[in-house]
């Protein structure tokens, strides 16, 4: 009994110790952490609405893109389509009926096939696209060779996007 | 003592540690950045447990080497987030389960429990740099024929049409493989 107690005691002074030095690291690390997905963050939005100055959250998954005036220039919208193996995590900003950019903020694709949605020379193509147009693989957008299931999913992350800023703008006029 | 990075290489000796080895080799970048994580938390470990091995009773020795080991796992972690969140990116789940990865619980185990501070940080060091070497190995065979490119330069020209499997998981197996076969051979000829 004696004993039991003594273990418990050598047991809770280890785990004392190791969660001050981790309570005392993560006090030092998480302004840079906070700052670091912050700066990650900024640098996605204007990726995807570079004309915008500032950005502010609408809801969960609307960001709206303002000038240096703070006049409204455009939408941004976080979408998740699923791809061949996972969600595509990804922003597309919609500016005046067109497509203005857009970025993959995480992805779990094939590496070599899929994961080539990331790459800016498949990406590019969006760009100033018209919100009326059909976005179908093989069609009006140039395929990965070989993921024409993650070209779809993007296609169809911009497809849900452009209905979600559709409806915005009925709701307006 | 000798300072060996093959003749007790986690790797391709003990072979322990295979599963972050089979995961995060596809590049020679995460090879590198997965190698020194596991150095560090080597290190440190094997540290703290030769400090108390003459304090630790016996019958709680695991559940407090994995406590030291995951205050460390959570150290480097909480580091990578903040400095190199790229690297932290790419290497995903594999960082915390560093805990968990045998050749850390092994040496505190069978080395750093039974032999002095200096002694112990000079295995750790042994033991981290030679799972650095192999998965550095590793990564850079898959990175150079799966994708043409070592540490993101491209070396071989255009005309190489990437072996993409080198990069998918049954590269991993495949490479590993032949590396072992490969020193086993060596191994016999001397």
């Amino acid at each position: 009994m004696k004993k039991a107690i003594l273990l418990a005691i050598y047991m809770t002074v280890i785990t004392l110790i190791s969660g001050s030095i981790l309570f005392y690291m993560n006090n030092l690390t998480l302004p840079l952490i906070m700052s670091q997905s912050e700066k990650e963050q900024t640098v996605a939005l204007s990726k995807v609405l570079p004309i915008a100055h500032s950005f502010e959250k609408k809801d969960e998954t609307t960001y709206s893109g303002l000038t240096k005036e703070k006049k409204l220039c455009g939408y941004i919208f976080n979408v998740k389509p699923v791809g061949y193996s996972g969600e595509i995590n990804m922003l597309v900003g919609i500016s005046n009926g067109k497509v203005t950019g857009i970025s993959i903020l995480a992805q779990t694709e094939t590496p070599g096939l899929g994961a080539k949605a990331q790459e800016d020379s498949f990406q590019q193509q969006f760009i100033a696209k018209s919100i009326e147009d059909a976005f179908e693989a093989k069609k009006d957008i140039r395929a990965i060779t070989g993921s024409t299931i993650t070209t779809k999913a993007v296609a169809d992350g911009i497809k849900t996007a452009i209905a979600s800023y559709k409806k915005i703008l009925e709701t307006k006029e | 003592m000798k300072f060996s990075l093959l003749k007790e290489n986690p790797i391709f000796v003990l072979l322990l540690g295979l599963c972050p080895t089979l995961a995060v080799t596809t590049s020679a970048v995460n090879a590198v950045g997965m190698g020194l994580s596991t150095l560090f938390v080597l290190v440190g470990s094997n540290a703290i447990v030769s400090l108390l091995r003459n304090s630790i009773p016996k019958e709680i020795r695991i559940p407090v080497f994995i406590t030291v080991i995951a205050a460390f796992v959570t150290i480097i972690q909480m580091l990578l987030e903040g400095y190199a969140p790229a690297v932290n990116k790419s290497l995903g789940i594999y960082i915390p389960l560093i805990v968990v990865n045998c050749i850390i619980l092994g040496r505190a185990e069978g080395f750093a429990s039974k032999n002095g501070i200096f002694a112990s940080i000079i295995d750790g060091l042994e033991k981290g740099f030679g799972f650095t070497f192999g998965l550095l190995v590793l990564g850079s065979i898959r990175e150079i024929l799966g994708n043409g490119t070592i540490f993101n330069f491209p070396i071989l020209t255009s005309s190489y049409e990437p072996m993409l499997i080198m990069i998918l998981p049954p590269g991993a197996f495949i490479t590993l493989g032949l590396v072992l076969a490969a020193i086993n051979k060596y191994k016999e000829v001397k």
